[in-house]
């Protein structure tokens, strides 16, 4: 064992460090978080006021709170709903590694390097009702028709906003599922296959009993991350697709939070949303992480 | 396998490749589209938003490229992300090698609280971080950011060091401890070598992902001034560009370029990054 000489002290100290990291930046605004929860405060002066529970009792009483709690809901559930398909067809399409499938692997991991930034702009521009790409492309075939050209306004109007924020976060995310389903594909021994094709020779029942037990493992990290992307990172992109808008349609919870916070000054009652962010998305990764973390642990 | 091209599965593999290639085009279709309007004149955009350019016209990129506002975003940029990934890199090469090598009370711990940091993320809590950091006196400029990012890459840096560490037969540390070399010696100059695939694979998808970051940046940068260039196009596209799209989208394509050319060059290793916690 390489280790004996270095004493336990040594490895904490070199731990330490980017342990720091951690606790600082996560432990603290945590905490933060907790303390501001239960105060009322306007971020500029000096006294805060303690509250107890008023800030929570307020935002359970709020409609737009759980508005945007059930839209973040459904802009989970439903980006797992078309990620998961569109990404397994693909994964299982691309699983031989053949020049060509290399070059469809590129094409479709590629929006993934891109910056949130750049991705929301770059929808806004599609979605533009007057010189947008998609507008154009519904018209070029509305013609076929005899019909005449659209102006739609896609992130504007109430019953699409949602549903088009919805496309171009699949556009940007279906890359990153299909290739943890591609790794986790690449986990399946070729002998479970081989096996599966001398017992039945129907491709749906082979991925049923073969391909997609194996694949439980990544699925449930897939689950994992869509959902607390949903709270998390989404957020960023939503605020510069649609703003939240319209009418509340496309409003994270984030969203809210950052409304509350940065722009209504109401301290303590944004930070009692992030108290509440965190709770949702700390049980749904706590599972998951200690699995990963035993199996790590194993060897 | 059996390759045998009979009429069903020739016809089935045509199909495979048809949906392929439009889900293809669907992928790379908007970001070429936003390069063929960076290539016209705004009048050529406004008279055809969707045709291709009669010929490149490479004043937008040159406008871009000369405004100093822009200069200095990729500046800040550049800063922000080099300094982050060098605190990442060099603090979880120390942190990977004890976990993975030293066994201690607590290490367990620690690494459960690792991997829980990078399967959170920071902006659930970004209300409190700004507080926080304000009472720190860490937004006068762009440490708390450069901190904030070192934080938020750490957890998943020390976790595939740790893998890399454990993948290395640990014959060569014992070699060297016997010569008689410390502990920091070992790690710099035996083990780092050794490491270095892994700490590329870090250093990758740490720049990919903090060279794209946006809201963190947009909310923990104290002015216009220090923007990144994520955030700087954002504010600029609320503001400035956004009737001028050729311009905006010379921006853009300038944005993603250092990720894309990156991409070509080392999917493989980017990929890797991406798929460490599944494998």
């Amino acid at each position: 064992m390489a280790g004996r000489r270095i004493s336990g002290w040594t490895a904490f100290l070199l731990v330490l460090p980017a342990f720091a990291f951690f606790a600082i930046f996560y432990l603290g605004p945590a905490l933060t978080g907790a303390y501001l929860s239960v105060h009322e405060w306007n971020g500029i002066s000096a006294d805060m006021e303690f509250v107890g529970l008023d800030n929570f009792a307020r935002l359970f009483n709020t409609e737009r709170f759980w508005s945007a709690l059930a839209i973040n809901w459904i802009v989970a559930l439903a980006s797992i709903a078309l990620q998961i398909p569109i990404a397994l067809g693909l994964a299982l399409a691309l699983s031989r590694r053949t020049r060509a499938t290399s070059a469809y692997r590129s094409a479709i991991f590629l929006p993934q390097v891109l910056s949130i930034a750049a991705v929301a702009i770059m929808w806004v521009l599609i979605y533009d009702p007057y010189s947008g790409l998609l507008n154009k492309l519904i018209t070029v075939v509305a013609g076929w028709f005899g019909m005449g050209p659209v102006f739609m306004a896609w992130l504007g109007e109430t019953n699409t906003a949602l549903a088009s924020a919805l496309v171009a976060t699949t556009w940007y995310s279906v890359g990153l599922t299909t290739i943890l389903l591609l790794a986790g594909l690449g986990g399946i021994p070729p002998e479970y296959d081989d096996a599966a094709r001398l017992e039945t020779s129907s491709q749906v029942q082979r991925l049923r009993y073969v391909t997609l037990p194996m694949l439980r493992e990544v699925m449930l990290i897939i689950f994992v991350l869509v959902i607390s992307g949903s709270f998390g990172h989404l957020v960023g992109f939503f605020l510069l697709l649609t703003g939240g808008g319209p009418a509340g349609r496309t409003e994270l919870l984030g969203i809210y939070m950052y409304q509350s916070g940065m722009r209504g000054y109401q301290f303590g009652y944004a930070s009692a949303i992030s108290v509440v962010l965190v709770v949702i998305v700390l049980s749904v990764v706590i599972v998951p992480v200690l699995r990963i973390a035993r199996q790590r642990l194993e060897y | 396998m059996t390759t045998s091209l009979t009429p069903t599965t020739r016809s089935r593999s045509f199909v495979r490749h048809a949906l392929l290639l439009s889900l293809a085009v669907m992928s790379l279709g908007p970001i070429l589209w936003i390069v063929s309007i960076s290539l016209k004149t705004q009048r050529e955009f406004a008279a055809d938003p969707f045709g291709l350019p009669a010929r490149l016209d490479l004043n937008a990129y040159v406008q871009v490229l000369t405004d100093e506002r822009m200069l200095r975003f990729i500046w800040n940029s550049v800063v922000v992300t080099s300094v982050a990934i060098s605190l990442v890199l060099a603090l979880s090469v120390l942190a990977g090698y004890a976990l993975a090598r030293i066994p201690f009370r607590g290490a367990n711990l620690l690494l459960v609280l690792f991997i829980l940091s990078d399967a959170i993320p920071l902006f659930v809590v970004i209300i409190p971080l700004y507080v926080f950091l304000n009472q720190l006196g860490l937004l006068n400029g762009v440490w708390g950011l450069v901190l904030a990012y070192a934080a938020s890459k750490m957890g998943l840096a020390v976790f595939i060091m740790r893998g890399f560490f454990r993948s290395i037969p640990s014959e060569m540390e014992d070699a060297a401890a016997i010569d008689g070399a410390g502990t920091f010696r070992l790690i710099w100059s035996v083990l780092l070598p050794i490491a270095l695939p892994g700490a590329i694979v870090v250093a990758l998808f740490t720049f990919v992902s903090l060279w794209n970051e946006y809201f963190l940046a947009a909310v923990l940068l104290p002015s216009q001034e220090l923007f990144t260039l994520p955030a700087g196009l954002a504010s600029v596209f609320m503001s400035r560009y956004s009737t001028n799209w050729p311009l905006l989208a010379a921006g853009l394509v300038i944005s993603i370029l250092p990720t894309v050319l990156l991409f070509v060059f080392a999917q493989r290793r980017i990929v890797e990054g991406w798929t460490v916690t599944v494998k």
